[in-house]
């Protein structure tokens, strides 16, 4: 081992330390603020981003002075506690012990010297492991060379994107929490995210028999299924034409389509009113379903067409020329292509009958016809003061069957399903 | 109407909605079990005329018939043609089996048959061992042969192939070229096939139809196109490098005729000019005198007199021969050279437009006054 070597040891150790020194006072701040979050999970997330840091220093120290280490996520963190284990016993044994046996200017520094070549070594070690190009055990987690700018700048995409994730999923986490509380226990005034006394209380009300979750589940499916049903039957002919035929006044009606969707649909709730009542349709969830698919068609036929637009000509033409009629091509060859734009334009349809609130709160006047919406607001108009954990409950089932739908739909939205029907 | 014809275009006319006329007054009509191709340059209206005969575009005026039935207003599905698509057209979401079974399925062929003829089919074809793969799994040798398969396994009555080897490379394009023409002959089906490609045109035809700005400009077999030019557009078009145009002002006496250019005159054969007269009761001034660089000699130093003399604008080594190009005054002249020749850019050489072979053109007809 030559003086270089040496030095360079030294070098580690003290970039280290100065670097872990400017570091955790911003580490400091973040998990100040991170514990006011909730104290586990702040807790957590504080001491995964300490480990992060002391990985991610050292992997850039060691990059820059020795080799290239991995630092994908996993990487850093398992190198963070590791590294934090040894220095801490390593310091531990050359810094406290010594300092606390005779205190003295003197030894500070000397063993400070000491400390710094040995943390230096010991880091080094350390990183070996995560070396990019050895160790056939780590190779098989992930192998991957990163330099040092391209580290720090996928790390602060990462953490912006944490960041805007925490902001998202914040109030879902909150309702969650409230969910699992006893009615009392959210009249408090600390900031707590894990309830100190949960309970499954409001969850056994929502879900008993004579809950009226039921009923407003089944209705908000019956009006959710059928507007999606009725667009997609409705759209794809439509949207089909749209994007194949010429003929004649098809601009003015793509663009009046465009145009009625300029106009909120709130605003014409009182034609849709009197229209339902002269149809007989008012406080009738078909009357509903008939007014989400007004809402709905024309985006769908937007949607669809744009689709149809992507997929080859030249294919629905061979299948005209070999048989098919202008139904058997869309159905056979044309429909089939298009599952992914069908998959999102369903969920979309889906999704605005499920959520939608404000219209159905007006056409919809018994209560043995609420959708879910309806009957969540419901919850908070009654004479007694509202009872938080139930809504939360009740938020959190209405939203499950989205979820489903998502998961049913979401192996269609496949991409590139039409590559490989045309050229070489 | 012609009862042996299989196709009839009957002075077919088609206009896009922006104005443009995409097929002109076209008549041609296609023999029982003949390979006709379309050839043109781009935007000459081939495709349409392609299109028109399956259904997928309307005439606006002009009949169109198939085995002696009139099937201008028929949807594409009633007509019983089979098409391949430049871009193959496969269905991505079926497998190659299910590619080639489909315009059996869609005609309501019984399950046993359909097997039995996707089998044959694809034997025939070579792909066989693909069956049960998706289009996207293929190379695009193999997309092709898929695409032909599907056209050829319900018998159709009319093939109708639309630059089907244009997608794939030079050499596969040689091999599936000599395929293609072994499989029409064996199968027998009438075929037309659009093509911007003269090769292609000159070894698949029986015969060739050679459009140009939406209208028919010569109809006729290969040999013949190409010795027998109807008009200026199909000289200068057929035949690689393309034949010399010199615009010239004719003077026909009694022992001999000439050529007037601008800054050289040619001499016309003798037996070209007897046949001249032959044809012609009155021949006009203004001509465009065309020979073919196969047809020009040339010569470092010749002292015959009607020889021009120009100098060498640019070689082209081909291999097998020399291309010179010669600029005699302001015309560019090529001409052919064997491969030992040793032309240099620059060098002064003569050049005999004078043969038996040339043709001439009225500039105002551009017909060809040969004929």
């Amino acid at each position: 081992m030559n003086w270089r070597t040496l030095a360079r040891y030294f070098i580690h150790g003290m970039a280290f330390s100065f670097l872990f020194f400017v570091l955790s006072i911003a580490w400091v701040f973040a998990a100040i603020s991170l514990v006011n979050i909730g104290a586990l999970i702040g807790l957590v997330i504080g001491v995964v981003l300490l480990f992060l840091l002391v990985g991610f220093i050292n992997s850039i120290i060691t990059t820059n002075l020795w080799f290239r280490v991995r630092s994908r996520f996993w990487d850093l963190l398992f190198h963070g506690i590791a590294l934090s284990v040894v220095l801490l016993a390593l310091n531990g044994i050359t810094i406290s012990l010594p300092n606390f046996a005779s205190p003295g200017i003197a030894t500070s520094i000397i063993t400070f010297v000491i400390a710094a070549f040995l943390d230096g070594f010991a880091a080094v070690k350390l990183a070996g492991y995560w070396r990019a190009e050895c160790a056939p055990w780590i190779r098989v987690l992930r192998a991957e060379k990163m330099s040092g700018r391209r580290l720090a700048f996928a790390l602060s995409k990462n953490a912006l994107a944490i960041i805007i994730e925490l902001a998202i999923i914040f109030p879902i986490v909150w309702i969650v929490s409230a969910s699992f509380r006893s009615y009392g226990s959210l009249l408090t005034t600390t900031l707590q995210i894990i309830p100190p006394h949960p309970t499954l209380e409001a969850y056994s009300w929502a879900l008993a028999l004579n809950s009226p979750f039921w009923p407003a589940l089944t209705n908000s499916l019956l009006v959710s299924l059928f507007t999606t049903g009725f667009c997609l039957l409705v759209a794809s002919p439509a949207a089909y034409a749209m994007s194949r035929f010429r003929f004649l006044g098809k601009r003015p009606i793509l663009y009046a389509l465009i145009f009625i969707q300029f106009v909120p649909g709130l605003l014409m709730f009182i034609a849709f009113f009197y229209l339902l009542l002269f149809l007989k349709l008012y406080d009738n969830l078909f009357g509903l379903a008939l007014i989400y698919v007004a809402l709905v068609l024309p985006f769908d036929i937007w949607n669809l067409k744009a689709f149809f637009d992507t997929l080859p000509k030249d294919i629905d033409e061979a299948a005209l020329i070999d048989g098919a009629s202008y139904w058997g091509a869309m159905f056979r060859v044309v429909l089939p292509l298009a599952a992914p734009g069908m998959a999102v334009t369903a969920f979309f349809s889906f999704l605005t009958a499920w959520n939608e609130f404000a219209l159905a709160n007006v056409i919809l006047g018994s209560e043995a016809n609420y959708t879910l919406p309806l009957r969540l607001y419901a919850l908070t108009q009654r004479d007694i003061a509202t009872n938080w954990p139930h809504f939360a409950a009740l938020s959190i089932l209405s939203s499950i069957p989205l979820v489903i739908v998502f998961m049913v739909i979401q192996r269609y939205l496949r991409a590139g399903l039409a590559i490989g029907a045309v050229k070489g | 109407m012609n009862f042996l014809a299989d196709v009839l275009l009957e002075n077919v006319t088609k206009k896009f909605e922006d104005g443009v006329v995409a097929v002109k007054d076209l008549y041609i009509e296609v023999k029982d079990k003949e390979f006709v191709v379309l050839l043109g340059p781009s935007g000459c209206g081939k495709t349409t005329t392609l299109r028109l005969i399956a259904g997928l575009e309307m005439p606006t005026s002009g009949k169109i018939y198939i085995g002696g039935e009139d099937v201008t207003k028929l949807e594409p599905w009633a007509r019983d043609v089979a098409m391949v698509f430049q871009s193959y057209a496969l269905y991505p979401h079926m497998t190659v089996y299910d590619n080639i079974a489909f315009p059996l399925k869609m005609r309501k062929c019984p399950k046993a048959e359909i097997s039995r003829r996707v089998e044959d089919t694809a034997e025939l074809l070579e792909i066989k061992d693909f069956l049960k793969r998706k289009p996207r799994q293929l190379s695009g040798g193999q997309r092709q042969r898929v695409a032909l398969a599907r056209a050829i396994v319900r018998n159709p009555r009319v093939f109708l192939m639309d630059e089907p080897l244009s997608n794939l490379d030079a050499k596969l394009r040689v091999l599936m070229r000599i395929e293609l023409k072994k499989l029409q002959k064996r199968l027998g089906v009438t075929t037309i096939y659009v093509t911007h490609d003269q090769t292609e045109a000159m070894t698949l035809a029986d015969r060739v139809a050679i459009q140009f700005s939406g209208a028919l400009q010569q109809y006729a077999p290969p040999t013949k196109v190409y010795s027998r030019p109807e008009n200026k557009f199909v000289a200068g078009f057929i035949g690689t490098p393309p034949m010399n145009l010199i615009d010239g002002k004719l003077s026909i006496k009694e022992n001999q005729g000439t050529v007037e250019a601008d800054d050289f005159t040619i001499k016309i054969d003798q037996e070209l000019k007897e046949r001249l007269t032959q044809k012609n009761d009155r021949l006009p001034t203004d001509i465009t005198y065309g020979v073919r660089p196969q047809d020009c000699r040339i010569s470092a130093r010749s002292e015959q007199r009607e020889w021009v003399t120009g100098k060498v604008y640019g070689v082209e080594l081909l291999g097998s021969e020399n291309v010179i190009h010669v600029e005699v005054g302001k015309n560019r002249i090529v001409a052919l050279a064997s491969d030992q020749s040793t032309y240099q850019m620059g060098d002064t050489v003569r050049v005999n437009l004078t043969s038996k072979k040339a043709h001439i053109f009225d500039r105002n007809t551009e017909k060809n006054l040969m004929l």
